[in-house]
């Protein structure tokens, strides 16, 4: 297979509106016990300006590794790129140099951390925080740099701005220190906002306003916003296409609303079957069978087979392709998508 | 809120062994610089004739010496000098020892593994036996003497500040730094550093102490400050052959270092409490 010519493809077949971010085959190996094993094979996809994609999937299933890598921002040491590209208005990132990434960092693409507690320096107030990130990238002097922070964490939602930039991260709650994170990471209106599951350390009532707020955020800058998330209800509800990702694989890829509604790969469905509901009289709650393939096991053919109600022989042999299904845009790779009925939520 | 009135608060909340240390260390400062102002006496006076070994009296408060020189006036001189090994000897291998520490931690790579096998050279070797042994090359002094503790004591900063750079450098605040544009060196100094340098603080007030134990040992072995200059580690070792005749001679120097070593170390303890307690907060 050739898939620098797939990724191609699938670069120009999933970008809705012409795409700001595009990754072709990018694959990311890390190091075990002194052996390279791929933690993210060969997946591609595309971001359209001002679309948000989610990329769901449970914990190991490479989702985090692949936002790493967008922003260059693997571990130096034990962890590199196999292949692939990166590309950001026609520039490959994985070819610029350090200096080069360096102002893309933080001017076109941003990055909002899981967990804001750790995201942000203790030492310096929340406004020192923002304020330096908008000297650094719109050169902007002291007072424009302060009026600019006080500006940028009102709209962040921030309640007595003023106020709080003078706040260390250890004096705010959890949801302002997000909105924090969230202020600095839009201090220099990047064209990429990467989050990283933004919303798992807060509460939520938290999290709904925090979604509500990059969804609005986005409509207001107009920016692309790829969100990595094990909570499909977060996908479901700020998401306009969805990525499911297993064991380093793109498993299925599509619009939230028809993945959702019409599952093709039975991971996904055994994903949606797994997350409780507030429906009357719901079935029981079905958790994935078995365990996801340890990292640095070779797989050959579908990584799901092993925990798959509809396995057969051939799902162990053939080769993993996401094909198209349907006519809005969705992928996957099950080979027996067309013979099998998944329930439908 | 002003600067003033959160000095004062913070004053107010820390640890009392914090405040005790400080309050030690200003009573040595003044005694250093004020003391030799006052007094305006010669530490090295001799009188052989009648004024030797005489116990402490209104005229000598600590007694005289060997050579009739006053203790009293030779323990205020010193308190200078042994501030100053103390301060030349702990802080430029401080410095030196943090930015390579720093450097090490942060960047990894051959650079870290270069500096560590030099660590681990160093250490293999007794730290008395080394400065001991390049004293002995370089000559006595006390320039020498701080030549000689720089080549070896920065390797106890350097390996404390790699491990914990080594630390700092994955948590996130760190990746969000350098996702949002800024450079190695910025980073490594703006955001860092500040947060490793309070452990280099507490570190370099509990070694100050044995710094000057250094001095003095050196002064002891003849390698270090040279007699007559008054330094309390010399006037000990001077004292201890009269120490039943005339026992001043040693003891006072003897409660000078004690009450530097206790200052200095109440001081860091203080100050480890205080900023713990800090941490707690957050």
């Amino acid at each position: 297979m050739n898939t620098m010519r797939v990724g191609q493809d699938l670069a120009a077949a999933t970008s809705p509106r012409g795409s700001s971010l595009s990754v072709e085959d990018l694959s990311v190996l890390y190091r075990v016990k002194g052996n390279w094993v791929r933690a993210v094979d060969g997946v591609s996809f595309s971001v359209g300006a001002g679309e948000i994609v989610g990329i769901v999937g449970e914990s190991g299933s490479g989702k985090s590794t692949v936002l790493r890598a967008l922003a260059r921002l693997l571990p130096r040491d034990g962890a590199r790129v196999g292949s692939g590209r990166i590309l950001l208005g026609g520039v490959d990132l994985l070819s610029l140099s350090n200096e080069e990434m360096r102002k893309v960092r933080g001017a076109r693409i941003s990055y909002v951390f899981q967990d804001p507690q750790s995201a942000l320096n203790p030492i310096y107030t929340v406004g020192d925080q923002i304020a330096e990130t908008i000297r650094l990238h719109k050169k902007a002097h002291n007072r424009g740099a302060s009026e600019e922070t006080i500006k940028i964490m009102g709209r962040t939602g921030i309640p007595e701005p003023e106020r709080r930039a003078r706040a260390y991260p250890h004096e705010l709650s959890g949801g302002l220190r997000q909105r924090v994170a969230i202020a600095i990471a839009l201090a220099a209106a990047p064209e990429v906002l990467l989050a990283d599951e933004p919303t798992t350390s807060v509460d939520v009532t938290i999290q709904d306003q925090i979604l509500r707020l990059i969804l609005d955020l986005r409509d207001e800058f107009g920016m692309s916003v790829v969100i990595v998330t094990h909570d499909i209800g977060i996908v479901a509800q700020t998401c306009e296409r969805m990525i499911v990702m297993y064991c380093g694989q793109f498993v299925e890829v599509g619009p939230v609303g028809a993945v959702l509604t019409r599952p093709t790969h039975p991971y996904t469905e055994a994903l949606l079957r797994s997350v409780p509901s507030i429906e009357p009289n719901p079935e029981r709650l079905l958790p994935i069978k078995g365990s996801a393939p340890e990292l640095g096991e070779r797989i050959v053919g579908c990584p799901f087979a092993d925990r798959c109600d509809h396995i057969l022989p051939r799902c162990r042999t053939a080769e993993m392709v996401l094909e198209p299904y349907g006519c809005e845009g969705q992928m996957t790779t099950c080979i027996r998508h067309s013979e099998i009925w998944l329930r439908q939520s | 809120m002003s600067r003033m009135s959160s000095l004062e608060k913070a004053y107010r909340r820390a640890p009392i062994t914090l405040r005790i240390g400080l309050a030690m260390l200003g009573v040595w400062l003044i005694t250093a610089v004020v003391g030799p102002l006052v007094l305006r006496a010669d530490p090295t006076r001799i009188d052989i004739a009648e004024g030797y070994l005489l116990p402490p009296s209104p005229a000598h408060p600590f007694g005289t010496d060997n050579f009739g020189r006053d203790v009293f006036v030779r323990v205020v001189y010193g308190a200078m000098l042994d501030l100053q090994i103390g301060i030349f000897c702990a802080v430029p291998s401080f410095i030196i020892g943090t930015a390579i520490g720093l450097v090490a931690g942060y960047y990894g790579g051959l650079l870290d593994t270069i500096a560590m096998r030099l660590i681990d050279l160093l250490t293999a070797l007794p730290f008395i036996v080394l400065v001991i042994a390049i004293v002995s090359v370089l000559g006595p002094g006390i320039e020498n003497m701080y030549l000689a503790v720089l080549v070896t004591g920065w390797i106890s900063y350097a390996r404390v500040t790699r491990n914990t750079v080594k630390v700092i450098r994955n948590l996130d605040y760190v990746s969000a730094a350098r996702v949002l544009g800024f450079s190695g060196p910025r980073i490594l100094i703006g955001h860092i550093l500040p947060n490793v340098i309070v452990t280099m603080v507490v570190l370099v007030t509990s070694s100050f102490v044995g710094y000057i134990l250094l001095g003095s040992a050196l002064g002891f072995l003849g390698l270090g400050v040279i007699p007559p200059t008054p330094e309390w580690g010399g006037m000990i070792a001077d004292g201890r052959q009269y120490l039943r005749a005339a026992p001043w001679i040693a003891f006072f120097p003897g409660v000078a270092v004690v009450w530097a070593g206790a200052a200095m170390l109440l001081f860091g303890d203080g100050l480890a409490d205080q900023l713990r307690t800090e941490e707690n907060r957050q």
